[in-house]
């Protein structure tokens, strides 16, 4: 039923309808944040990564030629920025011109979190902040990443695993 | 916590996510009240989980202004891509059915405008007052129109396109532009517009529509008398300023009178309205406005009422249904076949 509306919708945007679009914007855009939370793992950058996917799907949406798949499709641009955006990042580091990142700071437990969340490998960070942004909901995980239901089970519980050992291991340091 | 509970941990983990099935819970807690290790473990990650939970949640606070952060963008995007690449008068041109209602804006316009300072025409005996007043107290009618447009570059040609409208008594409009079937009703102040593809029977954007349909409100009398405001609305600017007509002799044959309109500022804008002389109906308006690039030929027609069937909706798309229906029959009928 929700491919059957993005449908609708997204043939509805094809046509010049661009309140369809602020449409697609309302139902999609939690996800399409929360995949660039989970890929970046900072709420700055996925914020801007979101929005640029957003209004790349805009300027790309007459394209779509499958538009029952509009959520997959603005997930996976929304992935490729933020790869893209990874690899510039990268680049920059490696020319030495990035800025001094600042000594960490134990502010609380939310810092601790937020690192240890930063820590996690990528393939782990993305479905367990999906799982947390979509009401822990794994069959949900599974159909936005594409994979099985035991194969969603499976990274929520090594990212929480790992986590824990990540959170640990900082109490152990300290 | 021993070999045992290690293996116990992916449980533990999975419990603690709400993703453990059924079957599994009962051993595990069995195991969990015997196990102090594993219980601080599990308390740990039942911590860590609200931990997360709150994290989340506090991000999840913002999300609201910062999808309207998306949307302003998104729309300010639309908004300088139109400005970038389409003028006014293009979107105008883009679609058929608004490139219907800019030309019919004109000619009502005009016509309107020349009632509003109809004083200035006379000739033949007959009035272009008494023209206006006649068109407006008719209780239906239809129009052809042919509408030329273009070119809009060396290397094209003038599209031509040929629209029909029928009104009702009843505020109804039924507009017909190549595969698009347009209703519209106005009656009761209703603001209902409906469209549907001819070919396909599919749905259209009704929404696009609605605002064209709204342009021939003005045909229906809605108050008892045309509203300038209304066949005004949405039309360039520049536009709006039709204040001044000039007349050439109204007698273009025994059976009817011709009237000349020019626009005040911009001149080239010129409308011919041939209306007959004993019924004091207009007939035909011909208009050419070179500088939107729109030359039409309006056709009216008094004697042909549409029932109420012809301006429903439902009783089209019923109608094309049972047509299909009995099509398919006849077809089974002749291969003698049948369901």
């Amino acid at each position: 039923m929700n491919a059957r509306l993005d449908e609708s919708l997204v043939r509805a945007c094809q046509r010049d309808d661009k309140t369809a679009y602020a449409v697609l914007v309302k139902r999609h855009y939690r996800h399409v944040f929360a995949m660039c939370l989970g890929v970046l793992g900072n709420v700055d950058d996925a914020e801007d990564i979101a929005q640029e996917a957003m209004l790349k799907g805009l300027l790309k949406i007459k394209k779509l030629d499958k538009a029952e798949q509009f959520e997959s499709w603005i997930l996976q641009i929304a992935r490729n920025l933020c790869i893209d955006f990874l690899r510039r990042r990268k680049r920059t580091k490696a020319l030495g011109i990035e800025q001094p990142t600042q000594p960490a700071q134990r502010i609380g437990k939310n810092h601790d979190l937020q690192q240890a969340i930063r820590r996690l490998p990528q393939e782990l960070r993305v479905p367990l902040t999906m799982y947390y942004f979509d009401g822990k909901n794994a069959k949900t995980i599974a159909e936005k990443l594409d994979i099985s239901h035991s194969g969603a089970c499976q990274r929520v519980r090594a990212a929480r695993k790992r986590l824990h050992e990540l959170l640990t291991e900082r109490e152990n340091n300290e | 916590m021993n070999s045992i509970c290690e293996k116990m941990k992916d449980q533990i983990a999975d419990l603690v996510t709400g993703i453990l099935p059924e079957a599994q819970v009962h051993d595990l807690e069995q195991h969990l009240n015997e196990c102090a290790a594993c219980r601080d473990y599990a308390r740990a990650l039942k911590d860590e989980d609200m931990l997360l939970t709150e994290f989340f949640a506090k991000i999840d606070t913002d999300m609201t202004s910062r999808q309207e952060r998306v949307l302003q963008t998104v729309n300010r995007s639309c908004l300088s891509k139109q400005t970038d690449t389409l003028s006014i008068r293009r979107i105008i041109m883009k679609n058929p059915i608004t490139k219907l209602a800019a030309a019919a804006v004109i000619i009502i316009a005009v016509l309107i405008g020349i009632n509003q300072f109809g004083g200035s025409i006379d000739g033949a005996s007959v009035a272009w007052a008494d023209v206006a007043e006649r068109f407006e107290s008719v209780p239906f009618f239809n129009v052809t129109i042919y509408l030329g447009l273009g070119p809009y570059a060396e290397d094209q040609k003038m599209e031509i396109h040929k629209i029909e409208i029928w009104t009702s008594e009843n505020s109804q409009t039924r507009t017909h532009s190549g595969n698009e079937v347009i209703f519209a009703d106005f009656a009761d102040g209703n603001n209902v517009v409906v469209a549907f593809d001819s070919s396909t029977m599919q749905p259209l954007n009704a929404d696009r529509m609605a605002k064209v349909a709204n342009s021939f409100h003005g045909f229906l009398r809605a108050e008892g008398e045309f509203s300038l405001d209304a066949l005004l609305n949405g039309f360039p600017a520049d536009d709006k300023g039709i204040t001044l007509f000039e007349t050439a002799d109204t007698a273009a044959s025994k059976e009817t009178v011709l009237f000349e309109v020019k626009h005040k500022t911009t001149p080239t804008t010129q409308c011919s309205i041939w209306a007959l002389r004993k019924s004091k109906l207009p007939i035909r308006a011909s208009l050419r406005a070179p500088q939107h690039k729109i030359y039409a030929d309006l056709l009216f027609n008094y004697s042909e009422k549409k029932d109420t069937k012809f301006f429903d909706p439902e009783a089209f798309t019923s109608q094309q249904t049972d047509g299909e229906d009995r099509q398919r029959q006849r077809l089974q009928d002749e291969n003698g076949t049948s369901d």
